[in-house]
Formats: C-alpha cells, sequence, structure tokens
C-alpha cells in the first residue's frame, strides 16, 4: 500500500469517519453512538477490510495527536469562567473533588483485584474518570496501554450519563452545585453533557470539576500506584 | 487574523510548558503545566479571556475528534481487549457509581454545613 504512505491519508480518513460519525449522531439520538466511538469503530473496520498497516494510518494520526496538548491548556478557559464560583464554595468543592478522586482511584484497584485483572489492565485504568488528554499522560507513566485508557475513559462517560440521575436520586444528592461537581469528577466532558441538560449550573460546576479532577488524579494516582507496588 | 493570534497564544503556552517540564524534569504532563500558565495569565490579567475564546471554544467542541487516532490503536491490543472487555465494563460502571455517590455526598454535606454556620 506504498500509494497510501503520506500522512494526509490517516488526516483525511480521520476527518470523513468523523463527520460520518456526528451525522449518525444527528439521525439517531443513541447515547451508545458516541462519535468517538464510531468513528474509531469506522477506522479500525476499514483498515481490516482493506488491510492498511496501522502504521500508514498513524503518519498521519500523530500529526492529529499533536493536539491534544493544547486542548488540555485551554480547559483553563472554562475553569477561569467558574472561578467566582469555586471561589464561593472553595472549601466543599475542592475536598469533595479530592476525596471524590481518590476513593474512586482506591475502589478501581479493588475492583480491578477482585475480578483478577493484570497489572497492564490496572495501569491503563487508573486514570479512567478523567478527561482524555490527562488520562493518556497517566497512563504513559505508568507504562499501560493508552489506547485501552480511552476505551476506559469512553465507557465511564457513557455509563455516567446513563446513570447521573438514578445515581442522584438514590444518594439524595439535590443541591445543583453537589450534583454537577459529582458528574465532572466521575464522568469528565460526556457526563458535562448530561449535567447541562440537567441545568445551567450543574454544567458550569461539571466544567469546573474537569479540571481540578484532572489535576487531582495527576497527583494521586502515581502515589497509589508506588503504594501497591512498593 | 484573529484565530492566528489565538492559535499562537495556546501554542506557545503549550509550548514554553513542554519546555519548563523537560528543564526541571517534572514528573507532571506539560499540558497540565499549560493549563496552570493560562489560568496564571487570566488572573493577573496577561490575557484576556476574549483573546483566546474562538480557539477554545471551537477546541473543546471537536475534542473528541483529536483522540481518534489513539483510539484506533485499540487495533494493536485487540487480544487485551478480548480477553477484558467484560471485566472492563464491570469495573467501569461500579466505579464509577461509586466516585459520583462520593464526591456528591461529600460535597452537599459541606455545603449544608457551610450554609448552617451562615
Amino acid at each position: 500500500m506504498n500509494a497510501l504512505d503520506t500522512p494526509y491519508f490517516g488526516i483525511v480518513l480521520t476527518m470523513i469517519c468523523f463527520e460520518f460519525a456526528r451525522y449518525v449522531q444527528k439521525k439517531k439520538k443513541n447515547l451508545l453512538l458516541q462519535p468517538l466511538l464510531i468513528s474509531i469503530l469506522s477506522i479500525i473496520i476499514l483498515l481490516l477490510i482493506f488491510q492498511i498497516d496501522v502504521e500508514t494510518y498513524q503518519k498521519g494520526g500523530d500529526i492529529i495527536q499533536l493536539f491534544l496538548g493544547p486542548i488540555t491548556v485551554v480547559l483553563a478557559v472554562p475553569l477561569y469562567q467558574q472561578v467566582h464560583m469555586l471561589k464561593k464554595y472553595k472549601k466543599a468543592i475542592l475536598i469533595g473533588i479530592f476525596f471524590g478522586t481518590i476513593t474512586g482511584i482506591i475502589s478501581i484497584v479493588i475492583v480491578s483485584v477482585l475480578l483478577g485483572m493484570d497489572k497492564i489492565m490496572l495501569a491503563s485504568s487508573m486514570a479512567k474518570s478523567v478527561t482524555t488528554p490527562i488520562g493518556i499522560e497517566v497512563t504513559k507513566q505508568l507504562n499501560g496501554l493508552p489506547a485501552v485508557t480511552i476505551l476506559n475513559i469512553l465507557l465511564t462517560g457513557i455509563i455516567g450519563t446513563i446513570v447521573a440521575e438514578v445515581v442522584c436520586k438514590i444518594f439524595k444528592i439535590n443541591h445543583p452545585i453537589a450534583k454537577g461537581i459529582a458528574i465532572g469528577t466521575s464522568s469528565h466532558a460526556l457526563g458535562t453533557t448530561k449535567a447541562f441538560e440537567m441545568g445551567e449550573i450543574e454544567g458550569a460546576m461539571s466544567s469546573l470539576a474537569i479540571a481540578i479532577a484532572g489535576i487531582c488524579t495527576v497527583f494521586i494516582v502515581p502515589s497509589i500506584w508506588m503504594c501497591f507496588h512498593l | 487574523m484573529k484565530i492566528f493570534q489565538e492559535a499562537c497564544i495556546v501554542f506557545t503556552i503549550y509550548f514554553l510548558s513542554e519546555v519548563i517540564v523537560r528543564v526541571f524534569q517534572l514528573p507532571i504532563p506539560a499540558s497540565l503545566i499549560g493549563m496552570f500558565l493560562l489560568f496564571l495569565c487570566f488572573s493577573c490579567h496577561i490575557i484576556q479571556l476574549q483573546q483566546v475564546e474562538t480557539i477554545s471554544n471551537f477546541l473543546l467542541k471537536y475534542m473528541s475528534f483529536f483522540f481518534i487516532p489513539a483510539g484506533v490503536n485499540l487495533i494493536c491490543n485487540f487480544d487485551v481487549l478480548l480477553q477484558n472487555w467484560f471485566q472492563l465494563l464491570i469495573m467501569c460502571t461500579v466505579t464509577t457509581i461509586i466516585t459520583m455517590a462520593v464526591t456528591g455526598i461529600s460535597v452537599q454535606k459541606l455545603i449544608e454545613r457551610k450554609e448552617e454556620t451562615e
């Protein structure tokens, strides 16, 4: 397949599949039809059918991935837009996110051990509740598989959107700030779309939580990892 | 011209944070340092929100596009995935509910306590 040996192959294929996926999502409003999920699956299927090396695709893919850094940088924008809320409730918000993140990570370790998952799967799952660029970075530091982390992050986001309302009802979480922070901390940007459906404050708080939970995760995961493997 | 200036600001910040991580050999992702830097620039009024608004709206709206190539790498981990998909599904469901509940309950309790004292 020398004819495809140009970075433009990967870039164009990704763009077309993403457009296709967004079209499908608009037509059928189904939570499982996340554009990211459909795009990944359709590209994998196309590569397999036409027997194209994943390396050929990644010549373009690597260029797209260069933008993951700047994307994390601009997460500072929603964080700064909500800074007045953060100042007003800083103790509740910061302690809540920190406590939730640490409990979440410990529960990941416990559940994975109970299910008999091996070390590399655990390493790829530790940072599954945060926004993807941060999750990938953390996984790389633990020598996990970033592709598996992406799948975990996607699963977590979809599950979070599905269970959000039920969880809030069962545990009697009814304050809009508490709801938003809970959703953003547990299921990042995908959950945030659900939080915005619940209300303006919920959505804003959820976007705020993405950034702060991401920061907490970067510091907590390596420490817990060391504790369990010393 | 505006989008060009905006991109210039964001990319420069990210580049600087990569340099900082290399120089000081920090164990923190460069992108996180960049987030701090941009937040700091907002707080100190060195950069106004409007100066990066268009590019950040664009990047945040189409965020998922940029993860596609990393996800396509699943093709290389097919066997691991086939062995573990059920465990991953259970693990993600259980831990997402735990994280959501614990965070929500803690924030709510702390807010109630604050409002009581006021």
